[in-house]
């Protein structure tokens, strides 16, 4: 599910066909006219160039829209066949799963999972941590290469770098209480750089990823209606 | 002991008791049913909506309100449709909000019918246009619309079935069951007939908000067909908001103050929460109606595909939530096929022949159901149907 958080621009987010009509015609095809202005060798006429681009830019959103819509379904379910997809969308199949085939290898599909409500699942002991952390970034030691310090170990399930008094918010699940202390302890803040630690225990979980853990999705409806 | 039953109106005796209702009282307490039967959203009312509606409540918004309905609502509507169909309507005195849809159906026949009037219904069609006609007087002529011209209504059979009695003409665009949508360009050919032989239209636009890959168009947005056009929609379907029974019409105001003038003596208003709840979907509904129906998309060509796959001969509908395959290659009749289909794989659909002319011959499945569901419905049908073609 968190596969392919960040995968995505908030502007393929907003993308239409409309929109891409509209980009077209407006600031990109300027952009476009500009560099050809620019172009050292005038060989090929503007007036061939212009609409050659204008085609190849539409190809490539159009494109980016696809990509986006078979995201967006399979974020939601991973189960969905390229067939199926390719139903939704009015695509063709082979298409789709050539499509999802590059994106896996592009790494923006990353991985295929489920969510799962675990304390309905068994009586497993889990602990989920979310800890704060500050740290103080050195030469050579930039944001990345901390987080990377941070992300390798296997406890940790979850790393962003946030805005605000704080700069990592940390995930991290073990079996109880002394695991995670023990990781904190002993591993995250003996870390070089990390200022300072704080560490909030997650008491239960309500939504994940969209969906509500504890919903009752019984179908209300009568089963026939006009 | 008295017979009761000889004190109910001929008139209402001798409707015919709703074929889906039949046919709910089969589907109903079938464990591990999946209905593809039901003709609502399957969506609940988006929160922010709920939310404002017990905001509402809270503020003590417990009262009646004006007999058209709430002015700000009506505002907001004028507004909505002058943006979607470009054109403009008096809140005061040519929008009324009433109890769903239906009730804007039955307010309009009341107003227009009299005793012996011809009403011509575009069939297939939702199940309530024939009674209202019948009971306020009238008499019902339905035209077959035909799966071949993807159940449009036809210049040529309006005109044939047009009588010195024929006063109005009822349609229902995007179509409830068959999915089947009219263009500008059509409408642009029944609109001559209609002018030409002066009549009214009441058009039921229920789902206009649901029509895919093209902007929905109002009859009444073509000219000189505003001031003969009463158009009816409402809140339950685009907005899944069934249950608050919220519906509106707007057309001419002679048409309109005698559509007020039954409601305030039979309805009143429509209840002021649900009133409060349409005018927040209104202002601010945009997004949710956009997610939804996109889903509504995605399903309507998947659901589309398996059909087609399937080897049924199927049209492909550009409106509402309900697709119309015909399944004469089985050799079963609607009937037979929803029973048969219901008993045998556990999958509720309704059967065509309740939709009246045309409809038979085909059943009406509807995907406001969620993907998964649609998926194993649909797998079953293809079972059932493989065994048979």
């Amino acid at each position: 599910m968190e596969a392919s958080k960040g995968c995505i621009t908030k502007a393929t987010l907003q993308a239409s066909r409309h929109n891409v009509k509209k980009t077209l015609y407006g600031p990109s095809v300027m952009s476009l006219k500009w560099v050809v202005s620019f172009l050292p060798i005038r060989v090929v006429p503007r007036a061939i160039l212009v609409p050659f681009a204008r085609v190849a830019l539409l190809y490539y959103k159009e494109e980016s829209i696809m990509r986006y819509k078979i995201l967006e379904i399979l974020e939601k379910n991973s189960k969905a066949t390229p067939k199926q997809i390719a139903g939704m969308l009015g695509l063709n199949e082979s298409m789709v799963a050539e499509e999802i085939i590059s994106m896996e290898n592009e790494r923006i599909i990353l991985q295929y999972g489920a969510i799962i409500n675990w304390e309905k699942a068994s009586n497993k002991d889990m602990v989920i941590a979310l800890i704060d952390v500050k740290v103080t970034p050195q030469r050579d030691v930039g944001f990345d290469q901390l987080a990377a310090k941070i992300y390798k170990y296997p406890e940790v399930r979850e790393i962003f770098l946030m805005s605000g008094s704080y700069d990592f918010s940390v995930q991290v699940v073990g079996k109880n209480l002394k695991e995670i202390a023990d990781f904190v302890g002993k591993k995250l803040a003996i870390i070089d750089g990390v200022q300072s630690t704080t560490t909030h225990f997650v008491l239960k979980k309500y939504k994940v990823a969209h969906v509500i853990l504890e919903d009752d999705e019984k179908d209300r409806r009568q089963v026939i209606t006009p | 002991m008295t017979d009761s039953g000889k004190f109910v109106s001929k008139k209402v005796k001798s409707i015919p008791p709703s074929g889906i209702r039949r046919f709910f009282d089969l589907a109903v307490g079938i464990p591990g049913v999946i209905s593809l039967g039901v003709g609502e959203p399957d969506f609940v009312t988006p929160w922010h909506v709920r939310e404002a509606c017990s905001y509402s409540l809270e503020q003590g918004y417990t009262m009646y309100t004006s007999n058209a309905g709430l002015l700000e609502l009506r505002e907001e509507l004028q507004k909505s449709i002058l943006n979607e169909y470009g054109l403009n309507y008096d809140p005061i005195s040519q929008i009324i909000i009433t109890v769903g849809a239906s009730e804007a159906v039955d307010l309009a026949i009341r107003a227009v019918v009299e005793p012996g009037d011809e009403i011509i219904i575009c069939e297939p069609s939702y199940v309530s246009y024939k009674p209202c006609v019948s009971l306020a007087g009238g008499i019902p002529v339905p035209i077959k619309t035909e799966g071949q011209y993807e159940f449009k209504l036809q210049a040529d059979q309006l005109e044939e079935s047009i009588t010195s009695k024929t006063k109005a003409i009822i349609m229902s665009y995007p179509n409830n069951p068959t999915g089947g949508i009219m263009t500008k360009t059509d409408l642009e050919d029944i609109k001559r007939v209609i002018i030409k032989h002066d009549l009214l239209v009441i058009s039921d636009e229920i789902y206009s908000k649901l029509t895919y890959g093209q902007v929905h168009t109002s009859i009444a947005s073509l000219p000189e067909m505003q001031e003969r056009t009463v158009v009816i929609n409402g809140f339950s379907k685009a907005q899944a908001m069934t249950g608050w029974r919220i519906g509106y019409s707007f057309g001419p105001e002679a048409i309109i103050s005698a559509m007020v003038k039954i409601h305030q003596y039979t309805i009143l208003c429509a209840p002021i929460m649900a009133q409060k709840a349409a005018c927040e979907s209104l202002r601010n509904g945009k997004e949710e109606i956009t997610r939804m129906y996109e889903e509504y998309d995605k399903r309507r060509r998947f659901v589309f595909n398996s059909f087609i796959e399937m080897g049924l001969d199927c049209f492909e509908p550009m409106g509402a939530f309900y697709i119309f395959p015909n399944i004469n290659k089985t050799g079963l009749n609607s009937e037979e096929f929803a029973q048969e289909l219901l008993k045998e794989e556990k999958v509720a659909v309704v059967p065509g022949n309740a939709f009246g002319l045309g409809g038979e011959g085909h059943i009406r499945c509807s995907y406001a159901a969620s993907f998964n569901k649609l998926v194993e419905a649909l797998t079953r049908i293809e079972r059932f149907i493989n065994k048979r073609i």
